[in-house]
């Protein structure tokens, strides 16, 4: 009975010892349990996933009532739409033939279809809401002063990005308020200066309705397949991929610029 | 435990920190429920999604179908069913929860609706795998649960029709007015046809260009102002069944557009002198003989194409009447009236017998009223008449001075789509929030929504309202393809005269409002696309000379126009030469080279009529037949042709649409011997047919 035990226990340690030695687990785990402060360091910077994350976080930094949190569940809610939106994208054909009945058989007969889109949507309204509060809070702490300016122009940029996303989301399920809410808000874009047919000065630059703004963002002069089209590309491509680099700037900038910025930072006192 | 740990601290922290640290156990409580809310809300989500309500009805299904003895084998079906029908891009998942629509009876399903088929036989005519459920139901096909999928969902435009709504639905592929299976359908648009909705408003299948109610450039000469005045008051009491709607004037409207009628100058007439008729007997005879009732009711009594005669008496002056009867068409460019070729003395006597019989009882209490009421009024003025008649658009009904027709109401073309949300309630606030109540309560209280509005009341019968309300919920187009819509014309009241002088004729005699050409005209009286291949010249030639009871079961008979020689040669060669229909065989190829009947195949014949068939429930012989439903037929020889005999009861559908004549399923050789025998059905050639007294 020992001697099996013995056995079992010396067969389990060995091949431990085997694997643990081996060449492709020391590829993949290149620095062993993260039990010490240098084996934490290591692990944190030697991973893209991990390294976007300081290693060391400074202890106001996980202080909710400073932070909020803003900045944070931003990007989680970034995450969620991406992963939502790409599943939706499974399903949605931006055709105006079909673009509604896509919407309508997501919600009714494609399995937690409906809970996709309901999580995109809400999702998206509270993205909106944490981007404006988290800006809310970079100006309530001043942490827009050097040497975080840059980084506050960069934020304002994820933002019109966000406003825009939340923007075109609105044209994609082909319905009235979709169609109308499109209508009004590119027609306050025809009324831009000089790059809207409706807006002053547009005459300098011979702006017509056929040139405009309003026609670059529908691709004709009303809302219909183009404008459909337009919508999607900018909606699942182009703007989450500007939206993506952003970030990373601004993540960036967020650790080269002296980490989370908090109530004992370098800035002199109000 | 807390401040147990707190006392321990080593660390020099600030006070502050230890109420942070309270405040935070304060958030963990707050995340850590708000945690379990989400987690809650996640299975809540999970679990609706796998249990549909169509789940449960599902499996009852199978469990009945496994009880029945007829169901034995079948299985219930698992999951979305759904319909796809490409051309109509339609996606109906309907069949998920009522289960056995397109299916045969289950008996153990018992009283259970949901999983009964589908009523009535309209599937065989209209498969679901061609035409979906929500092409004719309404609702929103798509969705699968029952709320959504009935369509009773904010803002969805098309919620489930029930009943005798579903027939508004007939009208995306027939036309309105030959819809079959759609009664509400006919009626309604029948109804607004008659009341001339598109005086006003912009209405589908009514956009003909025509005046429905009579012109008023010689009121002045019709009748008096007391009877204009109680008309304009009340038209429904001044005459049963009066198509002109109550337009709730007072007093002093009434007298303005009295003031305003009669200060329009007539246009000029050609002089006629007074006729003397030979009294009201004469008349009377003349009046029956002519069949006036076949269009005119007389006490409820009779045709509805044109207006009741019982009071007439009292309205109309005596000269204009005269001259009415005498061409009526010279008064009015646009009446159906046709003229009855009178003398000068036979127009007196039905003068004498329309003035003095059709006396109104009421006239002192009327004409007291409104004598009264417009002395009262004396300030009342034509411009303000002039006024009103322009905001009411009487011009939208009749032709008056220099006044224009005006669409003056909403367009009704997309009515039945309109969105709730766009209609005003206005101080009917109770109502339900839905178009059909709305559109119901328009109809009995036109003006109670708000101040201001012009529409008047149309007394419609409850009957009549419901069919409208089918009617003005048809109006939608979805612009299916043509191969699913029924052939058929939009508009088949609508007569086309034939080109020339018979043109001339036929529409002089307003031919075509109770009798078809080509399947478009009046369904009164038979259709005459075929008449030169049904009957025999020479019964033309009689009956349009001095028509004949055919059907005696009818109130509308032919009417006894008194055409000239002439004019009956005209119309007899017309119908012979221009109306025939291919493929009837003429009597020399049914009976060989003699073109007689033998006399062997005729009693043959007479057999298979009286004994065989059920012929004599409907039709009368000389044989003992005594029905009287369908024609008769004791002389039928001589009126139709053995070829269209044969012709009709091998499919009398297929020859005459819409005949109520059953398919008997007779073969051809029973066919010729019956169409032998009825060729020997023939009229004494010595008495020329007479009019039986009606």
């Amino acid at each position: 009975m020992g001697q099996q035990l013995r056995g079992r226990a010396s067969l389990w340690r060995r091949t431990r010892d085997r694997v643990l030695a081996s060449q492709l687990w020391r590829s993949v785990i290149r620095h062993g349990y993260p039990d010490e402060n240098r084996n934490r360091i290591l692990v944190i910077i030697s991973n893209i996933f991990l390294h976007l994350h300081p290693a060391r976080v400074k202890r106001h930094g996980v202080k909710l009532r400073y932070t909020w949190c803003m900045g944070g569940l931003s990007a989680f809610l970034f995450f969620v739409l991406t992963v939502t939106g790409v599943l939706l994208m499974f399903y949605y054909v931006p055709d105006t033939r079909r673009a509604y009945q896509d919407m309508k058989d997501l919600e009714h007969a494609v399995l937690f279809g409906k809970l996709m889109r309901n999580m995109h949507r809400w999702a998206a309204h509270a993205m909106v809401v944490t981007v404006i509060l988290h800006m809310t809070r970079v100006f309530l702490t001043g942490s827009y002063r050097p040497p975080r300016e840059f980084n506050w122009v960069i934020g304002v940029g994820l933002l019109v990005l966000t406003l825009l996303l939340s923007f075109t989301g609105y044209l994609l399920p082909w319905d009235q308020l979709a169609m109308w809410a499109i209508t009004v808000g590119t027609n306050m874009a025809e009324a831009t200066p000089f790059l809207g047919a409706a807006g002053p000065f547009h005459e300098l630059l011979g702006i017509t309705k056929h040139n405009d703004i309003r026609f670059a963002l529908l691709g004709g002069t009303i809302v219909d397949q183009n404008a459909l089209l337009r919508f999607y590309v900018l909606h699942c491509i182009a703007l989450p991929l500007i939206g993506a680099v952003l970030m990373a700037v601004h993540f960036w900038r967020v650790r080269k610029d002296g980490g989370i910025s908090g109530p004992h930072g370098k800035l002199p006192k109000l | 435990m807390a401040s147990a740990e707190e006392t321990t601290r080593t660390d020099s922290a600030p006070a502050h920190d230890d109420r942070e640290r309270r405040a935070l156990g304060w958030m963990d409580r707050l995340l850590a429920l708000s945690s379990l809310g989400l987690c809650a809300l996640f299975a809540y989500t999970v679990l609706a999604e796998v249990s549909p309500e169509w789940g449960p009805l599902q499996r009852e299904y199978g469990r009945l179908l496994a009880v029945d003895p007829s169901g034995k084998g079948a299985r219930a079906p698992r999951g979305i069913q759904q319909i796809h029908v490409q051309p109509l891009e339609l996606v109906d998942r309907c069949t998920s929860c009522h289960l056995g629509a397109d299916k045969p009876r289950v008996a153990s399903t018992g009283t259970r609706a949901v999983l009964a088929p589908h009523p009535g036989s309209m599937l065989e005519l209209h498969p679901p795998e061609r035409f979906g459920c929500s092409s004719c139901h309404d609702g929103q096909g798509r969705a699968t649960s029952r709320e959504k999928a009935h369509g009773r969902e904010a803002n969805w435009a098309e919620p489930l029709l029930l009943g005798r709504f579903v027939q508004a639905s007939c009208a995306q592929c027939h036309a309105r007015a030959s819809a079959p299976r759609a009664p509400d359908l006919r009626v309604g648009i029948a109804t607004m046809r008659r009341r001339n909705c598109a005086g006003c408003h912009v209405v589908p299948d009514l956009d003909e260009d025509r005046r429905f109610g009579p012109d008023l450039g010689r009121i002045a000469e019709k009748t008096s102002r007391d009877w204009v005045f109680a008309w304009l008051k009340r038209p429904a009491a001044q005459l049963a069944g009066a198509r002109m709607p109550d337009f709730g004037l007072s007093d002093r409207e009434a007298a303005s557009l009295v003031a305003f009628l009669f200060s329009v100058p007539p246009p000029p007439r050609p002089p006629a002198a007074p006729v003397a008729g030979k009294g009201a007997e004469a008349g009377r005879a003349l009046f029956s003989e002519s069949r006036c009732i076949t269009c005119h009711a007389v006490q409820g009594k009779g045709g509805t194409l044109a207006p009741e005669l019982a009071r007439v008496g009292s309205k109309l002056a005596r000269p204009w009447l005269e001259g009415w009867l005498r061409d009526p068409k010279a008064h009015d460019p646009a009446t159906i009236m046709p003229r009855f070729r009178l003398s000068e003395e036979q127009i007196g006597s039905i003068a004498d017998y329309l003035g003095e019989e059709f006396e109104d009882e009421d006239a002192e209490r009327w004409q007291r009223a409104a004598a009264s009421a417009l002395a009262r009024d004396r300030e009342a003025s034509a411009g303000d008449g002039r006024k009103l008649a322009l905001h009411y658009n009487c011009a939208g009904c009749h032709s008056i001075a220099d006044l224009r027709p005006a669409k003056i109401g909403p367009e009704h073309t997309e009515l039945g789509l309109k969105p709730v949300a766009r209609i005003d309630f206005g101080a009917k606030a109770s109502l339900p929030r839905t178009r059909l109540a709305y559109l119901r309560e328009k109809l009995r209280d036109p003006r109670g929504f708000s101040k201001g509005l012009r529409m008047p009341r149309f007394d419609l019968s409850e009957e009549a309202r419901e069919s409208v309300l089918v009617t003005l919920l048809s109006f939608k187009d979805r612009r299916y393809p043509a191969s699913v819509r029924a052939a058929g014309e939009r508009r088949p009241w609508h007569g086309r005269p034939p080109p020339g002088p018979v043109g001339e004729l036929v529409r002089e005699l307003s031919c075509l409002e109770c009798h078809a050409l080509d399947g478009r005209g009046g369904t009164l009286a038979p259709d005459l696309s075929l008449e030169g291949s049904q009957v025999e010249r020479p019964w033309l030639a009689r009956y349009l000379a001095q028509p004949t009871t055919l059907r005696p079961s009818l109130t509308e008979r032919m009417l006894q126009l008194r055409l000239r020689a002439d004019e009956v040669g005209l119309l007899v060669e017309y119908l012979v030469a221009a109306r025939r229909a291919d493929g009837v065989k003429s009597a020399r190829e049914l009976f060989g080279a003699a073109g007689a009947p033998d006399p062997e195949s005729a009693l043959h014949g007479r057999r298979i009529f009286h004994e065989r068939l059920s012929c004599p429930s409907c039709h009368a012989t000389p044989h003992g037949a005594r029905g009287y439903l369908g024609p008769d037929l004791s002389a039928v020889g001589s009126r139709l042709q053995p070829g269209w005999i044969y012709h009709q009861l091998l499919d009398p559908v297929r020859a005459r649409p819409g005949s109520i004549e059953p398919r008997l399923g007779v073969s051809p050789a029973d066919a010729r011997a019956l169409a032998a025998y009825l060729a020997t059905l023939r009229a004494p050639p010595a008495s020329a047919p007479t009019e039986t007294s009606p």
